[in-house]
């Protein structure tokens, strides 16, 4: 099972976070075959045990020119039935190579240094070890 | 119950709000494939209906939905979304 782990100075205030690149997705690279590709889009994501899908920083999906496949509604705690855009997107997990490909959704994240949340759609598929003591965290898929 | 404003797609979720009663009769649980008032396509996986949208409309917007009677919303709890 292909897995990393991430020490960090001080797990508690940095939190679970790991470096992606986000890029269009193959199946709509295979199927459109667009003659010029975008960087991918470096980014810094946060795994979010609180989080029920996963989700970009707005804007990171237009950047990459990507066009939306779907509409979806979240509850923040100050809000609700905040309608959102989805997009197809990959993306590769720096530490180890691993690739993720699917929907994720596109919302505002406020003041934080992240542009991804990890959200429990992805680790439905995963082994999420987070342990506190030892400032690291281990991530297996 | 506060519910935001968009503008792409607000056709398409238009027509799938239209037809869900009758999507959900006929395919409860399947993925559907709307553009503009046109429902292209059901499908068992989203990325069946999604490889459809890309290969009838290229990089455009279109809409696919699962069809159930509600939608769940995503819930996030660590407010770290500006909702």
């Amino acid at each position: 099972m292909p897995s990393f782990t991430s020490k960090s100075p001080n797990l508690q205030a940095i939190g679970p976070v790991a470096d992606i690149e986000i890029m269009p997705s193959q199946l709509m690279l295979q199927t459109i075959k667009p003659t010029s590709l975008p960087q991918p889009y470096k980014a810094r994501a946060l795994i979010d045990t609180g989080a029920s899908g996963t989700v970009i920083q707005k804007g990171i999906a237009q950047t990459l020119g990507l066009s939306p496949v779907g509409v979806t509604f979240i509850n923040t705690p100050s809000s609700q039935n905040v309608a959102c855009y989805q997009y197809h997107i990959q993306f590769l997990f720096v530490p180890n190579n691993m690739i993720f490909e699917g929907i994720v959704t596109e919302a505002s994240l406020q003041g934080q240094p992240i542009q991804c949340l990890i959200g429990r759609d992805i680790l439905a598929l995963a082994v999420f070890v987070y342990t506190g003591y030892d400032n690291s965290f281990t991530l297996a898929f | 119950m506060v519910m935001t404003e968009i503008k792409t797609l607000s056709t398409e979720l238009e027509t799938f709000n239209a037809k869900r009663n009758e999507l959900v009769q006929k395919a409860l649980g399947k993925f559907v494939l709307i553009k503009n008032g046109d429902l292209a396509g059901i499908f068992d996986t989203p990325t069946d209906a999604i490889r459809e949208g890309y290969i009838k409309y290229g990089n455009s917007p279109f809409l696919v939905k699962q069809i159930l009677p509600s939608e769940p919303p995503l819930n996030f709890t660590s407010n770290l979304i500006l909702g």
